[in-house]
């Protein structure tokens, strides 16, 4: 599981698939319903960078 | 709420918001519809005890049951299930969405999509003829 961090709202979010063009589906852990779209700019760690070191199975995968 | 509760939502927010909003919360739509799509049959192709891992191999596996259902009970099963998978490569992965009306008719279209996935496993079961 890719967990980062919003740093505006400081909530922990989890990375369910990565787009191409910079943006992530992600949203509360294990909640892929309240799933939105967020750039990568807005995450810490680099969420792109996260999936390269950790792997990611996009969520509708597993 | 559900997935598909949540994409309606979205899609809503898509046909009134302006860009480049409008986009996200159309690709956001998007990747729900596809997501409830994929865990309903493949949770329902597994209940009817056809395997299906979990993991990129997936795609795979469900596609071919589901062309294996449509060649025995001559479905269209296939064609609609890419739909869907081009709503999420095109849509969510590229940011090349469908107008909002066919986005709105594909997320109306996902229940009964997958109602008749569970009809055709039930009807190859009644035959006896459990594709494989």
């Amino acid at each position: 599981m890719v967990l980062v961090r919003h740093k505006a709202t400081g909530e922990v979010l989890e990375v369910f698939d990565v787009a191409y063009d910079d943006y992530v589906f992600a949203g509360p852990p294990g909640e892929p319903a309240k799933g939105r779209m967020v750039h990568r700019r807005d995450l810490d760690p680099d969420p792109f960078e996260a999936v390269l070191v950790e792997g990611l199975t996009p969520w509708h995968d597993r | 709420m559900d997935l598909l509760d949540a994409a309606n939502d979205e899609a809503g927010r898509a046909e009134t918001e302006r860009l480049p909003q409008a986009d996200l919360y159309r690709r956001q739509a998007a990747e729900k519809i596809w997501g409830f799509v994929v865990s309903e049959v493949n949770r329902r192709l597994r209940e009817a005890g056809y395997p299906v891992e979990s993991g990129p191999a997936s795609h795979e596996a469900r596609r071919k049951w589901l062309r294996e259902l449509d060649r025995v009970l001559g479905t269209d099963l296939v064609p609609r299930h890419d739909a869907y998978a081009d709503l999420h490569g095109s849509c969510f992965y590229e940011a090349r969405c469908p107008p909002p009306e066919v986005l709105r008719y594909m997320l109306e279209g996902a229940r009964p999509f997958v109602e008749s996935v569970i009809t055709a496993l039930r009807e190859v079961r009644r035959r006896g003829a459990r594709a494989s």
